[in-house]
C-alpha cells in the first residue's frame, strides 16, 4: 500500500456521485499508482479496440476455443431465442394458472355492487406464504379488472403506506395520476378543477376528479395485508367505507395465513363493514409443477437439463419456499450458463446453408474429445461389425463424417426426447409413476428402469384387469397416434414405432372383442396373475372350518386374456431400452448437468466463504508465506497460528480459543507475542552490525517501541474488521473486555 | 472440455468448499488455555490420543515411539495397559525431574492433569462427556491400579475439549457462572491516535500487497461475465472478506469503456456509485442522486422514499436511458434500516436499472426477504480480495468505541445535530452560547482543557432569555449531560467547570450548523 491510496478521494464519503471516470481522470493521472492503473485500463481498452473493429463488443460474449465471430454471434443469438420462446411460454403458463382466480374476483366485483348494500365489498385472496408471487397476481388481477370495466387499480404495499396520510396521499395521486399535476410538496391542483387546491390526502380530490372522469370502481389492493398496521388497515376500511356513497371504493387483500388472522386483528366496527367473498389462489406447487412441464419437460425445448441440476432446484423449491421466481431465474442462469460457456451449443440450431462453415477445426478437435464421442466410438468397436467398425473409424478420422454426425445431433436429441417422454407418459398410463411428474421426470433421467420384478413396467400391467387393460391400451395408443399436447410431444412416426402401434390396435380390438364376448357370457375375465385366479375354499368337517386355497382353473377366455398381457407388456419393454441422456452422441450440446456455477450463484454460502478465508487466507492469498510449517497441508492450520498472517485472520484464530467474553488487554498481549516473535526472526541478521553495546541496545528499544506501535495499528485494522464483520461487540461486564457473539 | 464449469472461474476451486470446510472443522487449533511453551520436547502423554479421535488432531503430540505405546493401551489385555501407563508415567516422571525448578508452572499443570484424568477413569462421572473423551481417560478401558487418589470431587477439567460443532461451543461458553479472563486491563498501553494510526499506516507495506492485487486481478478476469449477467437482468452480490470498493470502481470502469463504446447515440448508460458504508448515507440522498443522473435539469421533490421512487421509474421509463447502480457495502449499518432494501430492490427491479453490490458481512443475506430478494434478482460471486478496508471503516474511533473509551458522547456533529433536533428552541440557544463561549476561551486560552464557569454561563443565558431560573437551567443541561455533550468538572477553588468534549473544529462545525 502507498502513501497516494491512503489519501481519501472526495468521492469515498460520499453517499452517492455520479460515476463519470473521464472526468476522474486527469487529476489522478498526476499520482504514480495510478498511472500505472491508468496504463493497464488503456491496454485494456485497446485490446477492446481491436476487438471492436471486429464489431464484437456489442455482446458480452467472449469468443470460445479461439472460435470466430459469427459463432459468438450465433450463440448469443441462440440464447435469445431459447430463452425468448421458455420465458414467452412461462409468462402463458402463469397468466393461465390464475385465471380462474381473476374470474372469480371479476365476478364478485360485479356481483357485489347490486348485493352489498352499505357495505364495502371485500375481495380476501389467499395467496399463500410466498409473497414473491403476489406481485405477477395483484398486477394480473389489475389488468383484468381495468379491462373488464372503468375502474382505476390502486396497489398499496406495506412499505409505501407506513401511515394513514400516506396511504391517502398514494391512493389519490395512483388514481387521478394521469391529469394530475403535483405542485409541491405540500398540495396538488387537479388540472381540470376549478382551480381549488386540495391537500394531497383529501378524498374529497379524488371525489372531484372522478366527477369529470367517472369511474365504475376504484380498487384498492392491500398486497401484504398482514404487514400492514393493524390500527392503520381499520382506519382505512373505515374511512373509504365512509366515502363510499361518493366514490365507489372495492377493496383487495392479498392474504398469505388466514382470514380469521386478518379479522382478529381488525376492529370489530370495521369488520362490520366489510362485505367479503374469500378466493383460493392455485398454490406454488401446482405453478410449479406446470411451468416444469412447459419448460423442462415439453418436446419442443432443445436445451436439456440433465437430473443434478433439477433435482438441486426442485429441492431448493420444496427446502426453501424460494418461489416460482427463484426457479425461473434458475432457469434463466442456466440457460445463460449453457450458452455462454458452452462453444460446442452452436450445433443446437439446425443450420442453413450459409451457416453451414461456421464450425472450426477448434470445434472438430473438442467434438472428438467429448465423453459421448468416446462412448460412442467404443460401443461401436465393440460390437465389431463391418459398419460399426467403419462407423468408429470414419468418426474419428473423416472430419466430414464427424460433422455430418454433429449435424444430426439435433435429430438424435429429438429421437431420444420423444422416446423417453412416451416411456414416462406409458409408464403413468400403467400406474407405474408416483404423482408429481416432475420428480417422476428427474429420476427416470437418472436411473434406468427396472425391466423385470418390482417397479417394472410388466409388473403393473400384470396387476390390471382387463377394464382397466383397455383403457391403458387406448391411451397409449393416443400418445403414439396424436402426442400429447401438454408436453408439446409429436405423433410417433418412426418405423418401430408405428409397428408397435399397429400391433397395439390389434391387441386393443382383440382384448375389446374378448370383453363384449365375456360381456355377454355374463363372467368376468381373469388373468393368470390377478388375484381372482386363485379361489378361497371353506369346508366345513366336523364342526371346524378348513380353509383351503385352490388355483381356479383357467378358462379358454382368460388364457387369452393373459396371452394378450404378456405380449403387450413384452413388447412395450422391449421398445423401451435403456437410454441414457448423457450417452447420446453428441449430448453435450444440448444436455446440460452440472450442480455448481448455480448452486454458488444462487444459494450462497457466506459463512464458510468467511470463515474459509480467515482461517486459511493462503487458500485465496497463494503465499508461501503463511501456509506454516509447509510440510504437509493436513497439519497446516491445526498446528501454530503464522505471524505472516493478515491481522484479522491472526485475531480470528485467537478468537476461536476464547471464551464469550474476550479480555481486550490480553488479547493484544497474545497477538504483540505472535507477531513480534516474527519480527525478531526476520531482524536476527540486521540487528548487529558492529554497532557499539549501549546505542545498539537504545536503538534495539526505540525499534522495539516502533514495532509495537505498527503491531498495535494492525491490532486495531484487525478489531475494527471483526467487528464490523458482526463477530465481536462492545461489553460493560468488564473493564477492557468484549462479548463474542459469533460461533460460526 | 469441461465447458459448463468455465462459467465461474473459481477462485481457489470454490467447488470443493464443503470438503475443505469438514477438513478445516477437524483441524481447527485446539482451543487450550494451558499455557504450552513452543519448542518444547513432546509430551510423552499417551493418553492424550483417543481411539476415536484422529491422529491428525493432535500433530504436537504424534511422535512415533508414542505411537506403539497408545496402541499397546488400545489391546484389551489388561497388563498391557498398565504396562503402557506404567511406561508413560516413568517417562513423565524422568522429564518433571530433568526440567525440575525451570517449568514448576507446567509440572503442576501435568501432576494436575494425571491426576485428573484418573480420577475421571474412576468416578466415571460423565458429567461432561466430550470433555472426558478429548481428556484422553477414554483410552484406558481399565481402572488404573494402585495409584493415589486426588482430590475427591475435582473440579471441571480447565482444557475445554476440542472440536465441538459450533452450537455445542456456544452452549460451553455461555455457561453459567461468572466468565474466567484475567483482570488485566489496557491501562498501561496508550492508545493509538487517528495521526499516529495514519501516520504508521503510510509507512506500511502489506507483506501481501501483491497476493491481493493478483487476487484482484483474477476476481477483474470475470468482468465480461458479470456485465453479462447484468445484461441479462440480474443484480450482482459480490461478497467475501476484504474491501470490495475498488474491484467495484474498476467494475464500473469496465461497464463504462464497453457500453460506451458499443451503444449507439441516444441510447446512453449511466453509472451511479452509491457509498453504503458513509455514516450519513440516507435513502432519500441516494434517490435524489439517481433522478439527477436520469435527468439533471428535473428536480424531483425530496419527499418520502417510496414517492420519489415513483417519480423515478417514471422519469426513467421516458428515457432511453440504462442505470448501472453500483453499491458500496449493501448491508453498512445506514442501509440496514427497514425499508431501505426494499426500496433498493424496487430501484433494482425497473428493467432499465442494473444493480451491482457488495456486501462486507458474513450474515447479508438475513437482510432479504423472499419478495425483496425476487426484487433484486441476485446472483452472488465470491470476491474475497483481502484488501483493507480503508474507506469504509473508521478503525480507530471503532476500536476505542469496542473498548467502550469516550464513545458514549455522541458522534460528532451529526450527533449534535440529531439530539438537538429533539430538543425545544432554547435549549438549542443554550448550546449555541455554549458553543460560542467555549471557542471564544479556546482563542485566548489554547485548545485544551477549557472550562467555562458555571455561574457565568447561567447569568449569559439569563440575560439572553434562554431561562429564567436556575432550576431550568439545570433541566436543559441535564439533556447535554445524557448525551454526553458536555462534561463538567471542579476546579481546585470548587468552582464548576463546564465543557464540551469536541474539538475545535468540530465546534466550529456544530457552530456553523447551528447559526444557519
Amino acid at each position: 500500500m502507498s502513501n497516494e491510496e491512503l489519501v481519501f478521494g472526495q468521492e469515498d464519503h460520499q453517499v452517492a456521485f455520479v460515476f463519470n471516470p473521464e472526468e476522474d481522470e486527469p487529476p489522478r493521472r498526476e499520482r504514480p499508482p495510478k498511472r500505472r492503473k491508468t496504463a493497464r485500463r488503456s491496454a485494456i481498452a485497446e485490446e477492446e479496440e481491436e476487438e471492436d473493429e471486429d464489431g464484437l463488443r456489442s455482446s458480452w460474449f467472449a469468443p470460445l476455443l479461439g472460435e470466430s465471430v459469427a459463432c459468438v454471434r450465433r450463440r448469443e443469438r441462440l440464447l435469445e431465442e431459447n430463452w425468448g420462446r421458455v420465458d414467452a411460454r412461462i409468462q402463458e403458463i402463469l397468466r393461465d394458472s390464475n385465471s380462474t382466480t381473476l374470474d372469480g374476483v371479476s365476478r364478485f366485483v360485479r356481483e357485489a355492487k347490486t348485493e352489498c348494500g352499505d357495505k364495502i365489498p371485500s375481495a380476501f385472496i389467499i395467496t399463500g406464504p410466498n409473497i414473491a408471487s403476489q406481485d405477477l397476481l395483484f398486477e394480473q388481477l389489475s389488468d383484468s379488472l381495468q379491462r373488464t370495466s372503468a375502474s382505476k387499480f390502486i396497489r398499496l404495499r406495506s412499505s409505501e403506506a407506513t401511515n394513514l396520510k400516506n396511504a391517502l396521499k398514494k391512493i389519490i395521486q395512483d388514481a387521478t395520476s394521469k391529469s394530475l399535476v403535483v405542485d409541491g410538496e405540500e398540495d396538488l391542483q387537479l388540472a381540470q378543477g376549478s382551480g381549488r387546491r386540495y391537500l394531497p390526502y383529501d378524498l374529497e380530490a379524488l371525489r372531484v376528479f372522478l366527477e369529470h372522469q367517472p369511474q365504475e370502481n376504484i380498487f384498492v389492493a392491500f398486497q401484504d395485508s398482514e404487514a400492514f398496521d393493524s390500527g392503520l388497515l381499520s382506519d382505512i376500511i373505515t374511512l373509504l367505507s365512509s366515502w363510499r356513497p361518493q366514490i365507489p371504493f372495492t377493496l383487495l387483500f392479498g392474504i398469505a395465513t388466514s382470514i380469521d388472522l386478518l379479522e382478529n386483528r381488525l376492529l370489530k366496527a370495521a369488520c362490520r363493514l366489510i362485505y367479503g367473498a374469500q378466493f383460493d389462489c392455485v398454490q406454488t406447487e401446482t405453478i410449479l409443477e406446470s411451468v416444469f412441464m412447459g419448460t423442462v419437460v415439453a418436446s419442443d425445448i432443445p436445451l436439456r437439463l440433465g437430473p443434478q441440476i433439477l433435482r438441486g432446484m426442485l429441492d431448493r423449491q420444496r427446502d426453501q419456499m424460494a418461489g416460482i421466481q427463484a426457479f425461473i431465474s434458475s432457469l434463466k442462469y442456466v440457460y445463460m450458463c449453457h450458452f455462454y460457456a458452452n462453444a460446442l451449443s452452436v450445433l443446437m440450431a439446425p443450420e442453413t446453408g450459409e451457416e453451414e462453415a461456421i464450425l472450426q477445426a477448434g470445434h472438430l478437435e473438442a467434438l472428438r474429445h467429448l465423453p459421448s464421442f468416446r462412448h460412442e466410438v467404443e460401443a461401436a468397436v465393440e460390437r465389431a461389425t463391418a459398419d460399426s467398425l467403419e462407423h468408429a473409424r470414419s468418426l474419428l478420422e473423416d472430419d466430414e463424417y464427424l460433422l455430418a454426425q454433429a449435424r444430426a445431433s439435433n435429430e438424435r436429441r429429438q429421437d431420444w426426447m420423444d422416446n423417453h417422454l412416451r416411456l414416462l407418459l406409458v409408464r403413468e398410463a400403467a400406474g407405474a409413476i408416483q404423482p408429481p411428474f416432475s420428480r417422476a421426470y428427474v429420476d427416470s433421467l437418472s436411473t434406468a428402469y427396472p425391466r423385470s420384478g418390482n417397479g417394472s413396467l410388466t409388473e403393473h400391467i400384470r396387476r390390471m384387469g382387463s377394464g382397466a387393460l383397455a383403457s391403458m391400451l387406448r391411451r397409449v395408443i393416443s400418445i403414439f397416434k396424436d402426442g400429447e399436447a401438454s408436453l408439446h410431444l409429436k405423433p410417433a412416426s418412426k418405423e418401430h414405432d408405428t409397428t408397435l402401434l399397429s400391433f397395439l390396435e390389434d391387441a386393443l380390438s382383440h382384448l375389446e372383442k374378448l370383453e363384449a364376448d365375456a360381456d355377454s357370457a355374463g363372467m368376468t375375465l381373469h388373468t393368470k396373475y390377478s388375484s381372482q385366479g386363485k379361489v378361497m375354499r371353506t369346508t366345513v368337517i366336523a364342526q371346524r372350518v378348513q380353509l383351503s386355497r385352490d388355483s381356479a382353473a383357467l378358462r379358454d377366455e382368460d388364457k387369452q386374456l393373459t396371452a394378450i398381457v404378456d405380449a403387450v407388456s413384452e413388447r412395450l419393454t422391449a421398445h423401451f431400452g435403456p437410454r441414457r441422456p448423457e450417452r447420446e452422441l453428441f449430448s453435450e450440446a444440448w444436455l446440460y448437468d452440472s450442480r455448481s456455477p448455480l448452486r454458488d450463484v444462487m444459494v450462497p454460502r457466506p459463512r464458510v466463504t468467511f470463515r474459509r478465508s480467515l482461517a486459511r487466507p493462503y487458500d485465496y492469498l497463494s503465499c508461501g508465506c503463511c501456509r506454516g510449517g509447509g510440510d504437509n497441508a493436513g497439519t497446516a492450520a491445526g498446528g501454530v497460528v503464522q505471524a505472516t498472517l493478515p491481522a484479522v485472520s491472526i485475531l480470528y484464530h485467537l478468537y476461536l480459543e476464547a471464551g464469550s467474553l474476550i479480555n481486550v488487554a490480553d488479547l493484544w498481549s497474545a497477538f504483540h507475542a505472535l507477531v513480534r516473535e516474527e519480527k525478531e526472526g526476520d531482524d536476527d541478521g540486521v540487528a548487529d552490525e558492529g554497532e557499539e553495546e549501549d546505542d545498539g541496545e537504545q536503538r534495539g528499544e526505540l525499534r522495539r517501541q516502533r514495532d509495537e506501535r505498527r503491531a498495535l495499528v494492525h491490532f486495531y485494522r484487525g478489531l475494527a474488521e471483526l467487528k464490523a464483520m458482526g463477530f465481536v461487540k462492545s461489553s460493560k461486564k468488564k473493564a477492557d473486555h468484549i462479548a463474542k457473539v459469533r460461533w460460526l | 472440455m469441461d465447458s459448463n464449469q468455465d462459467e465461474t472461474p473459481d477462485i481457489p476451486s470454490l467447488g470443493d468448499k464443503m470438503d475443505l470446510d469438514i477438513q478445516e472443522t477437524a483441524t481447527e487449533p485446539e482451543p487450550t488455555p494451558t499455557p504450552r511453551r513452543r519448542g518444547r520436547p513432546p509430551k510423552p502423554k499417551s493418553n492424550n490420543a483417543t481411539p476415536n479421535s484422529k491422529p491428525a488432531l493432535v500433530p504436537v503430540f504424534a511422535t512415533p515411539t508414542k505411537a506403539i505405546g497408545f496402541n499397546a493401551a488400545l489391546t484389551p489385555g489388561r497388563a498391557a495397559d498398565r504396562s503402557a501407563r506404567r511406561k508413560s508415567a516413568r517417562a513423565l516422571i524422568d522429564r518433571v525431574v530433568g526440567d525440575a525448578g525451570s517449568e514448576e508452572e507446567d509440572d503442576d499443570d501435568i501432576t494436575r492433569q494425571i491426576y485428573e484424568s484418573s480420577d475421571a477413569g474412576d468416578e466415571d462421572d460423565g458429567e461432561d462427556e466430550p470433555e472426558s473423551k478429548t481428556d484422553g481417560e477414554a483410552a484406558t478401558p481399565s481402572k488404573p491400579r494402585g495409584r493415589p487418589k486426588g482430590r475427591p470431587k475435582r473440579p471441571r477439567s480447565p482444557t475445554p475439549p476440542r472440536d465441538l460443532p459450533p452450537h455445542e461451543l456456544y452452549f460451553l461458553h455461555n455457561r453459567p457462572g461468572k466468565p474466567k479472563t484475567s483482570d488485566n486491563t489496557l491501562a498501561s498501553l496508550n492508545l493509538l491516535s487517528h495521526d499516529e494510526y495514519f501516520a504508521i499506516l503510510r509507512e506500511h507495506r502489506d507483506r501481501h500487497a501483491d497476493n491481493i492485487e493478483s487476487l484482484e486481478q483474477l476476481h477483474a478476469e470475470s468482468f465480461p461475465q458479470w456485465a453479462f449477467e447484468l445484461s441479462q437482468g440480474f443484480s450482482i452480490c459480490l461478497y467475501g472478506l476484504g474491501s470490495k470498493r475498488h474491484l467495484l470502481r474498476k467494475f464500473a470502469t469496465y461497464i463504462h469503456a464497453n457500453t460506451k463504446r458499443s451503444l449507439k447515440a441516444g441510447f446512453n448508460n449511466k453509472i451511479v456509485i452509491v457509498n453504503g458504508y458513509a455514516h450519513t448515507t440516507n435513502l432519500r440522498e441516494i434517490l435524489s442522486v439517481v433522478a439527477s443522473a436520469i435527468d439533471p435539469t428535473q428536480r424531483v421533490p425530496t419527499s418520502q422514499p417510496a414517492v420519489m421512487i415513483q417519480t423515478i421509474s417514471s422519469l426513467l421509463s421516458a428515457t432511453k436511458l440504462s442505470l448501472t447502480i453500483i453499491v458500496n457495502s449493501i448491508d453498512a449499518p445506514p442501509l440496514r434500516k427497514p425499508g431501505s432494501q426494499a426500496i433498493l430492490a424496487q430501484l433494482a427491479a425497473h428493467p432499465q436499472i442494473n444493480l451491482a453490490c457488495s456486501a462486507d458481512t458474513p450474515d447479508f443475506p438475513l437482510l432479504w426477504d423472499i419478495g425483496v430478494r425476487s426484487g433484486f434478482n441476485f446472483v452472488f460471486h465470491d470476491c474475497t480480495t483481502f484488501s483493507p478496508f480503508k474507506a469504509e471503516l473508521d478503525v480507530v474511533d471503532d476500536v476505542h468505541e469496542l473498548l467502550g473509551r469516550q464513545s458514549q458522547r455522541v458522534n460528532g456533529r451529526e450527533g449534535v445535530a440529531f439530539v438537538l433536533k429533539s430538543l425545544t428552541e432554547n435549549a438549542k440557544n443554550l448550546f449555541r452560547l455554549l458553543v460560542g463561549e467555549v471557542l471564544i476561551a479556546m482563542e485566548d486560552e489554547g485548545d485544551d482543557g477549557v472550562g467555562l464557569e458555571y455561574r457565568m454561563v447561567y447569568n449569559k443565558a439569563v440575560e439572553e432569555f434562554i431561562c429564567s431560573s436556575e432550576m431550568a437551567f439545570r433541566t436543559l443541561l441535564k439533556e447535554f449531560h445524557d448525551h454526553q455533550m458536555l462534561t463538567s468538572r471542579k476546579d481546585n477553588l470548587g468552582t464548576e467547570l463546564l465543557s464540551l468534549p469536541f474539538r475545535k473544529e468540530d465546534l466550529e462545525a456544530i457552530l456553523e450548523d447551528l447559526t444557519t
